[in-house]
Formats: C-alpha cells, structure tokens, sequence
C-alpha cells in the first residue's frame, strides 16, 4: 500500500556559522492515491523535506537518510540521472509561484508537450536540436504531444483549452498559471505529486476551485499528493492524514479528523488555538516566543522553550513517538501513551 | 443610500469617505495623452464608507479589487481622482503635503511587509523618534529617547531593542516596531494594509492580540485592510466587500458573515476553508477571472460571475441555463467566440463544417450539458444566435442576444440597500426587479 516510505532522513546545511539541521532524523509515509499534509509554520523544514525526497537539495546541504524507497526503489542509491527521469514522471512537484516556474518566452501548450515528450513514449525525437527547433519556430502541432497538451489543459479545467494552449505564460490569470503547471505535473502521470504551497499565493476563492482539483484528480488517476503548507485549514479541507513539522522534527501525526477534533502535542494544541476562525471571534490564545534558530539547537524538544508544559526533562530526553489513539502519534514526553493501543 | 443607520449614538464620525475615486492613467507619455491612447484604471470607482470613534473596521477584497489604493487614497497617499474624505469634519481630500501634515500625526499607515518598511540603516530608537522630530514632538532627543522605549515595551518588546536594527528582528518583532512607529505620534486612526499576512500563524495570532489592545488603551479607530476573512471576524467590528474598486456590501461582521446579503460576499465567505468540519458549507464557485478594472462590467459589476445572476423577462428557460446563456453572451460580447478554432478543430477531426455543425460545437462547448437536452425554446434562441455569429454577422447576433439575454444585472447599477444594521447593492434585493424564473 505504501507508495513513498522515508526512514531516519536527516539534511544538514554546513554553513559558517554552524550546523543548520533544517530536517532532524524524519520518517514519513505516503500511501497510493493517498492526501498527505506536511504543515508548518516558515523554517519548519517541510519544504526541505521534500526537496530532500526528490533529490533537490543543493550545495551546502547534505542529505543523510536510512532508507528512502519510493514505489520498491531505492530513492537515495540512484544516480542523478536516473533522479531526473523520475522527477517530473512518476514524482511531479507544483510549487508556490507558478509565474517563477513557466517560462515567459516559451507559449504553455509547448511547455506542457516538452513535458509530455519527456517522461513519455510518443515517437517524437527529445534531440536537443529537435526541442531547440520547436522552441524557436513554435511547437508541432500536429503532433501527439501537443494533442495531449490540450486534452491536459482540459483536464485541469482550463475552458477553450485549444485557444488557450497557445497562449503565453502572462496571458493567464495566477489561478490559470497553477493549473497550468499541475497539466504539467500530471503529464508524466505521476504516482506522488509533491504540492508545495500550491495556493498560498491565489486569492480565497481560487484556492478553493484548485483544492478541488487537486481532490478530485488525485482520485481520478489515483494520485497520491503530498500537501505541504502552513494553512491547516487547507490540510483539514483536503488531507486524509496529517503530520506537524516544527523545527526540524515530525512532532505528530494522525488522521486529520483526529488531529483537528483532538489534537494532543503541545505545539499542535498551540497552533490552533492562534489560528483564527471565519465564523467565531475567540480570544487568540497565541503560542509564546518565535521558532528558534536551527543552528545548532542543544536541547532535546525544540519546542520546549516555547511551551506551556515543558519540564527539565523535556531537555534532556529525545522524544519518541507515543501513540495517542489509533494511527495517531505524538512526540511529547508529557504525554500517557494509550497503552491498549501499543504495538 | 444614506447609512446614518450605521453612525453609533455619539454622533459624527471621525473619518467619513463620500464617493471617492481613484483612477490610474496608463498612458505613458505626452504624445498618448494627446492621443488619448492611454486608458484608465478605476482602481477604486465611488466608495462611501465612515468609520467612529474606537471602531475597527476591515475593508475585505480579493486582489486587484483596490482595497490596498482606497487605503491609500483615504490617507491622500494617493490624491483621489474624486469625491471627499472628511477627518473630524474637515475635508482633507485635496490638501498639499505642507497642509495635510497636522493629519498626518493623527492618521498612520501599518504596512503588509515589515521589514521592507523599516529603514535597514536606522536603529529603532532613529526609525520611532524620526516621525516624532517631524512633528515637533519631545523636547530633547533624550525626551523622545524614552518615549522610544515607553513605546518599545507597550508592543511587546524590550527597552534595550531600541539600540538594534531591523535585520536583527524576527518578522513578527519588525511589525511590532512598525506598530511602535505608527504610535509615535498618539493618532487616532490607523491604516493597516494587511498586517499579518507575511507573518506565520502562532507571531499572527501575538499582533491580532496586539492591536486590539492597544485599540482599547489608546481608543484607537482602525482600518484594516485584509484578503483574509479569518482575521477579520477576529478584529473588525464592521466590514465592508469590495469587487472591482466599489463596495458590495457594508455593515457589522457578525450580521455580514452568519447572513450574508450580496452574491458575492457568499462566495467569498464559501471558499473560506475551515478547520471545523461543522463550519463548512457547500461551497459556491465562481467561473471565470475577475474582469479588468480598465473596462470594468455595466451595471453590477459582478454579473459576469455571478451564480445569482438574475434572468431577463424574455428568457425561456430557467435560471441555470440562462447563467450558462449569459456567460456566452458575455463572451460573445468581449470577443472571445473563436468561429474559426472551432471550424479549424472539426476540420482536423474530419467532420463537416457547414454553419449547423460549428453551430451545435460551438454551443456544446458553452453549455455544461449538451444542447440538444436544453429546452426547445433555448436551442432556438442559442442556434439563431449562433448561426448570425458564424455567418459574420456579430451585431445581429448581439441584436439578438441582447433581446433574451439582457440581464436587470447588466443593464442597472443596483442602489445599496439597507438591511438592518448593513447595507448590500444586489438587484435580488430589491423588490421592484424580482427573478421571473426561480433557480430550479
């Protein structure tokens, strides 16, 4: 069942001022077709994370991880070419600001065709000549490619997706510009498509038309998203399970129902009581201080200078996961464990 | 149209904006002046609003619909095309710099990004005292000194801070400063232009807190403008929607998000996602992209999106096919029908291209169900349409359009109409222009 399986991943950046342990020893699990939220505030380390998985992460940093097997593979024994094919095929990525990821020179429907061609077997030549060509002259476009461009931009719901598909990059509305990159994602029919902040930079009501996309291509091709945000209320509208990433470490973990009806960390308890809601005004109870400076943190919970209930054993002992109810875990060593529920 | 039902008892309000207008030039140069090439932007198009004595009130919009200019233009940051602003009952609208300076002390702006606001070569004891030397506030540079940090340790920060610069601050520190700053002068009424949007949500939740406390101790009065809904209910007294430079809807949060009057603000309110699952509701989604505020739509402007759009007299089917109806009718009107894609893409795939066939693909593409299911009357109306289209001849088609399609939402501007304690500019209020057909 389980499509991506990451164990002990731990990515350091040597910088002069020290260590910056951006992930700390992370496990993490995405089944098949399956929602997944990865949510945090800035400098959490999600992203890196993620970056971490599919081989992204540049010079200083240093990934180290135990094991990372993506569909039976072996993610972090393959080669960088072989990382490459993989990369926009089977794992796909959508990021943030999809105006910085498309290229302004090039028309969309030629953007999505290159990718089409890459990770597919069309029968069309990906010769640098040949790509050099059609990004000079224009795309073919009685190619099988460009066919399949068209039918993704439908796909995303892109209306006149045939007019549109020769479009440039500016002629489309920020909204239109995230479609366009998740055509491109979905056109190496990824198994995992790794959604970084895929709405933070739309207005509320085009987030919510592209979280229902999203929902409803990941059922229709069977999908599995990695939903990596620090809105939780875009992972309780969309994500089946949920993990909570602060300073470096996966600090719980659970259905998201479960999470959001009882959520049981510290820091979990914390966030949501700051967040406010549309409907109701509450008193903000506001979590105290700001997230720390990852160089070289010398105490074992990284939260526990922020929270309510730390002890002096808090920095001391590593907390490890204890089960909190079925499927749900938390690293908190002020904690009971569910015992009925233990391994 | 007056909202004298909004003014609290105490009378006149401090801050009051009577149709005001800010319109941008894209022209760019004497030669298109001269030409009139240049088109112009109507950023913010006859906004009323006031705002008391100790109130908050946000101002809620998505982007591009002028809620960051109308700001600015309240402030005579940006020098409105039209209309007044009137602060304490002195119109303010076309003063000079020189003239607008004792206002200036009592209106202060907190800006979306701290950082890029903060002066990085000044220590916060320079950036705070700066505004307060300007305005002749303190009597020594040692007076204003500890002033700084009385200020410092009212937003939550330390004395010694006042020695740092603004590098040296996490974000949620650096709008603490920029708080500090805007309090410098003792205003009695602030701009905030999103002022928690760049920041993460346990630092938010400290300067939601922030300000409204400091609003109690000072009786501040507030003007947020915010895209985020969540943070409204949670300060705003009042609000007000904008779509496209006007208001749609004004009046008190409470009343605005549990029943909310205009289309528009029930979109909005729909598409916010929730962490409760009790709190969701079905959600409505909008078609389309917001229309350019060059060219803004006639009447309301909001018809080209609007679900609610209401039926013209002389259509024939209900109200879901006239929504799709109108859209093509809308986009027939902005020239988006491409005749030949559609005859180049049958050609491609073999088919014929007689004006029946472009016809019937042409309305298939435009109607979520395909056109032979829609009642007879509306294939008749839509094929007549069409075929005057692909035989050239646009202003028939429009002719005919305009026959069945011309929504009271297109012809009229609707007038704001008050309900209770708020007020709402939506035909469907109205009780002269009813829908003929109900949605089914």
């Amino acid at each position: 069942m389980s499509l991506l399986t990451v164990k002990g991943l731990t990515t350091e950046f040597h910088t002069r001022r020290g260590v910056v342990t951006a992930v700390d020893d992370v496990d993490l699990t995405v089944n098949r077709g399956e929602l997944v939220g990865l949510v945090g505030e800035s400098g959490s380390g999600k992203t890196v994370l993620a970056e971490s998985v599919v081989g992204l992460v540049e010079e200083p940093g240093v990934v180290t991880a135990d094991s990372i097997v993506f569909d039976g593979q072996r993610l972090d024994q393959l080669t960088e070419s072989e990382m490459r094919t993989l990369r926009g095929g089977k794992i796909a990525m959508v990021f943030q600001d999809p105006m910085t990821s498309l290229n302004p020179t090039i028309s969309t429907g030629e953007q999505i065709a290159e990718a089409v061609r890459l990770h597919n077997d069309t029968g069309e030549s990906i010769s640098l000549p040949a790509e050099l060509k059609r990004k000079i002259f224009g795309a073919a476009k009685d190619t099988e490619s460009w066919r399949r461009a068209i039918e993704l931009l439908e796909e995303v719901g892109i209306p006149e997706p045939s007019v549109r598909v020769t479009e440039y990059p500016h002629e489309f509305s920020g909204g239109m510009r995230q479609r366009v990159m998740i055509s491109m994602a979905l056109a190496g029919e990824p198994d995992l498509l790794i959604a970084d902040e895929p709405t933070t930079a739309l207005d509320v009501t085009v987030q919510a038309q592209i979280l229902e996309d999203l929902k409803s291509l990941s059922q229709e091709f069977d999908t599995a998203i990695l939903m990596i945000t620090h809105d939780l209320a875009v992972v309780a509208e969309t994500c089946d399970r949920v993990n909570v990433m602060y300073a470096g470490n996966i600090i719980e973990r659970a259905p998201a129902d479960e999470l959001f009806a009882n959520p049981q960390h510290p820091y979990t308890q914390g966030l949501l009581a700051s967040t406010p809601r549309a409907n109701k005004r509450r008193k903000l109870d506001p979590i105290p201080g700001n997230v720390p400076d990852l160089t070289n943190i010398s105490y074992a919970c990284h939260f526990a200078p922020r929270c309510p209930e730390s002890t002096a054993e808090c920095y001391d002992v590593e907390p490890e996961f204890r089960s909190m109810g079925p499927d749900h875990v938390a690293a908190c060593l002020q904690r009971d464990p569910e015992v009925s529920d233990r391994e | 149209m007056s909202d004298s039902s909004l003014q609290s008892d105490d009378g006149e309000p401090l801050l009051t904006v009577r149709n005001l207008k800010k319109h941008f030039d894209t022209s760019t140069g004497l030669t298109d002046r001269l030409l009139g090439g240049g088109q112009s932007v109507k950023a913010v198009d006859g906004v009323d609003l006031t705002l008391h004595e100790g109130e908050t009130l946000a101002v809620v919009g998505e982007s591009g619909c002028g809620k960051s200019t109308l700001g600015r233009a309240i402030l005579n940051l940006h020098q409105p095309t039209d209309g007044t602003v009137r602060y304490g009952g002195e119109d303010i609208t076309h003063l000079s710099g020189k003239e607008m300076k004792p206002y200036r002390q009592k209106l202060q702006l907190i800006f979306q990004d701290p950082l890029s606001s903060l002066n990085p070569r000044q220590t916060v004891n320079e950036i705070i005292s700066a505004p307060m030397e300007v305005h002749g506030i303190g009597d020594s540079a040692a007076d204003r000194r500890e002033r700084v940090e009385e200020l410092l340790v009212q937003v939550g920060l330390k004395e010694s801070h006042a020695d740092r610069y603004p590098h040296q601050f996490s974000g949620g520190q650096q709008q603490r400063v920029g708080i500090a700053r805007a309090l410098a002068l003792e205003p009695r009424v602030i701009v905030a232009d999103e002022p928690v949007s760049a920041l993460d949500v346990s630092v938010q939740a400290q300067i939601l807190n922030l300000l409204s406390e400091l609003q109690s101790s000072y009786g501040l009065s507030l003007l947020t403008i915010t895209h985020d809904l969540s943070v409204v209910s949670q300060i705003a007294d009042r609000v007000a929607v904008m779509y496209l430079g006007e208001i749609v809807e004004i009046g008190p949060v409470e009343q605005i998000f549990e029943r909310p009057q205009h289309p528009y603000t029930r979109a909005l309110l729909s598409a916010v996602p929730r962490i409760d699952a009790a709190d969701r509701t079905d959600r409505i989604l909008l078609k389309g992209s917001v229309p350019s505020p060059i060219n803004p739509p006639s009447g309301c402007r909001f018809h080209t999106r609007c679900p609610e759009v209401i039926p013209s007299s002389a259509w024939p089917g209900n109200q879901s096919t006239f929504r799709e109806a109108f859209r093509f009718y809308n986009r027939l009107l902005h020239e988006e029908l491409e005749i030949d894609l559609v005859r180049e893409r049958l050609e491609n795939e073999g088919r014929s291209t007689d004006t029946d066939t472009v016809a019937t693909q042409l309305l298939d593409e435009s109607f979520q169900m395909p056109i032979e299911e829609l009642p007879d009357d509306v294939q008749t109306v839509m094929y007549e349409i069409a075929r005057h289209l692909i035989e050239d001849n646009r202003e028939q088609a429009i002719e005919t359009a305009q026959g069945v399609l011309d929504s009271p939402c297109k012809q009229s501007k609707p007038e704001m109409q008050v309900s209770g304690a708020s007020q709402a500019s939506c035909h469907l209020l109205t009780a002269e222009v009813t829908p003929t057909i109900s949605p089914e």
